[in-house]
């Protein structure tokens, strides 16, 4: 059941643009109980279940709303109004991390993220060692990733000169091995 | 008159008693993931419960925890076994308490609950699941 229209046909891995999905028939409902209308998908990464979003919209005040979809836009929070999405310090990132049944290792990462007006750039550290620049469109940016090596350990925020600023770590060998 | 009265005062009676019973057992069913520390005696850092909803609910996964300790995730698990983890952080506040994950009708996630990741302290968590919608 696709309720994220017009998914990501990227690679197996790397980083998206900012696209212009319609949001899911889910979350206009969970819009609809917040009365919040004029919904846009500010960025979203991944395929299927594994497809995050940030969705954004208006209530009846026009104040800004927003919430972080997940599943495929088949689950998410409530929506909160009075502020843009804003991340939490220089880089906040929304990732889906998945695994196979049976194993506690990640074979999957989803995630999309907002930085601070001040961060010039962003880049990914993957298995592998090596580093993805993540392209800034409006402070969001997006990244999935279904290869091992490829998926991300952290997401490092920089300034204009290079400086580091900040840096969101992910856990990707914590997954529940007996479910 | 008199007899009358008695009778409207006790279906009154009749009926904050079946309140009552009601709301206690919904209270029973809302909280049947986990309520405790995270991770659990045994090192264990997560618990799930099975997706029992009837067709035509959303389903709720609620979790609060340890005030100011740290981010918790919540963890889904579908039907072909694959789980999904999402950061409360995902969700506004990586330090807050009574975040929702709400599904959408009838999705056919077959668990959902709670997790403390990686290598943080132990938090007292309560990790319940709702039909709210």
């Amino acid at each position: 059941m696709a309720l994220i229209s017009g998914r990501p046909t990227a690679a197996s891995a790397g980083p998206l643009p900012a696209p212009s999905y319609a949001p899911s028939a889910f979350v206009a409902d969970l819009a609809g109980q917040a009365k919040v209308g004029q919904l846009s998908v500010l960025t979203a990464a991944g395929k299927g279940d594994s497809t995050v979003a940030i969705v954004t919209g208006r209530n009846a005040s026009g104040a800004t709303c927003w919430t972080v979809t997940v599943l495929g836009g088949q689950a998410g929070n409530h929506f909160r109004c009075g502020k843009a999405p804003e991340p939490k310090g220089e880089i906040t990132i929304f990732p889906d991390i998945s695994g196979p049944q049976g194993s506690t290792l990640a074979t999957s990462v989803s995630l999309v993220g907002l930085v601070r007006s001040d961060v010039a750039s962003v880049r990914a550290t993957l298995v592998d060692g090596s580093a993805r620049e993540l392209p800034l469109t409006n402070d969001t940016f997006g990244y999935a990733a279904t290869e091992r090596s490829l998926l991300p350990t952290a997401v490092r925020a920089y300034g204009e000169l290079g400086e580091p600023l900040g840096e969101q770590t992910l856990e990707l060998g914590d997954g529940p091995p007996s479910e | 008159m008199r007899r009358r009265r008695f009778s409207a005062g006790a279906l009154l009676a009749a009926i904050v008693c079946a309140l009552a019973i009601a709301s206690s057992a919904q209270a029973d069913t809302y909280w049947n993931v986990w309520q405790g520390n995270l991770p659990d005696a045994s090192g264990v850092r997560h618990k799930t419960t099975l997706y029992g909803g009837p067709p035509g609910y959303a389903w709720n996964i609620r979790m609060s925890w340890t005030y100011g300790a740290h981010g918790m995730w919540f963890l889904v698990i579908t039907n072909d076994g694959t789980w999904h983890q999402y950061t409360t952080a995902s969700f506004g506040d990586p330090v807050s308490s009574n975040w929702d994950l709400v599904f959408a009708y009838g999705y056919n996630a077959a668990r959902g609950g709670c997790q403390n990741p990686g290598t943080l302290a132990t938090v007292y968590v309560n990790c319940r699941n709702a039909m709210t919608y």
